[in-house]
């Protein structure tokens, strides 16, 4: 793992110059992070605030988050880049919050439909696993291509294929529908 | 879209109608950071693996973040931070107090910091002043107690010395 930082230990022992070091040599991947979710989302002028407010989680409670990072499990720019898309998702989602106050909202807005009768379809804990499920979520609602879904998996095109051949097979079974 | 898997055929149907069923079957707990890093890194176990996956099935923002730090895992950040990101965040920790070379000695008499003493050097200056203002009232009351008397006396002594002054006898 050459993209590790060999001066944590000092770092949460309060070394000043490990903390800057730190700074320098990650703050691109937090900003790079932050900026690819704020972008999109019309608030790339909130990224420098957002990276800053990483770096203050960081450093809270004498470096507790930093104190729970395990060099041997995962790659600290992927740690970190995932602390960093978090923050950054909890921003957007108190921006939107924020955005419109329901005083200014017209009432004929904010009515509500009475409650449908929803048809829920109970499904046997077990059918489909967590992967076969993830897979359907990913190339129906989300429309993926079956290249996106591999990659955000690990894994091969391939085996998004005939994930989501067993998933529909089993489906199918269950909702006793003839298979091709 | 998906050009392959589009919402017209069957399997989005099916998913359909089978997905709220599906998610109210699971309560997947919310994994850490490190494990969501261990998982884009592929070095979770299996069962860690499943964990994650259950949870980004069956949370949107989950799966959201997960496509983009999977994306940006794949990819070196472009531009530099700002130097205003840079320095404010470097500011958020301090450089500690240095100690002088000369105190060197007292760190070894003491076992720790002198820095350490701070506190303990307030408290003891501010006893220090209680005792002190203490002391000055007591002697200014001591002091006011014996000006009292010595005057009371000087004033008696002249009358009594017109009384029994053994001179007067002599007189």
């Amino acid at each position: 793992m050459s993209e590790q930082f060999d001066g944590l230990d000092r770092l949460v022992a309060g070394d000043k110059a490990a903390w800057d070091r730190f700074v320098i040599r990650f703050a691109p991947v937090i900003f790079a992070a932050v900026r690819r979710k704020l972008v999109p989302a019309g608030r790339g002028e909130d990224a420098e605030d957002v990276a800053q407010d990483v770096f203050v989680r960081l450093c809270a409670r004498d470096f507790h988050v930093v104190r729970n990072y395990d060099a041997g499990r995962a790659k600290l720019t992927t740690w970190l880049s995932v602390i960093a898309h978090s923050v950054a998702i909890d921003h957007l989602r108190r921006q939107k919050a924020r955005a419109q106050p329901i005083e200014s909202v017209p009432e004929r807005y904010l009515a509500v439909d009475p409650p449908k009768d929803p048809v829920k379809v109970d499904i046997p804990p077990g059918l489909l696993s967590p992967r076969q499920a993830l897979v359907l979520e990913m190339l129906y609602p989300r429309e993926m291509e079956v290249a996106e879904a591999a990659q955000v998996l690990g894994v091969e095109p391939q085996t998004v294929r005939s994930t989501h051949h067993k998933a529909l097979v089993k489906l199918r079974a269950h909702f006793r529908e003839p298979e091709d | 879209m998906s050009e392959e898997y589009g919402n017209g055929g069957d399997g989005a149907g099916l998913w359909a109608r089978a997905r709220p069923g599906w998610r109210s079957a699971i309560a997947p707990e919310t994994p850490n950071p490190l494990m969501l890093a261990a998982y884009l890194d592929n070095t979770l176990n299996e069962a860690g693996r499943e964990a994650v996956e259950a949870w980004m099935a069956a949370t949107p923002e989950a799966l959201e973040l997960m496509v983009a730090a999977r994306v940006q895992s794949r990819q070196a950040p472009q531009e530099a931070a700002p130097a205003s990101l840079v320095s404010r965040a470097q500011g958020l920790v301090r450089a500690p107090v240095a100690v002088s070379a000369g105190l060197g000695w007292l760190r070894g008499l003491i076992g720790f910091e002198p820095e350490a003493w701070r506190p303990l050097a307030w408290a003891g200056v501010t006893a220090a002043l209680l005792v002190v203002s203490a002391g000055a009232f007591e002697l200014g009351r001591l002091g006011t107690e014996r000006l009292v008397p010595v005057q009371t006396a000087a004033l008696g002594d002249d009358l009594e010395l017109g009384l029994d002054d053994p001179a007067d006898d002599l007189i």
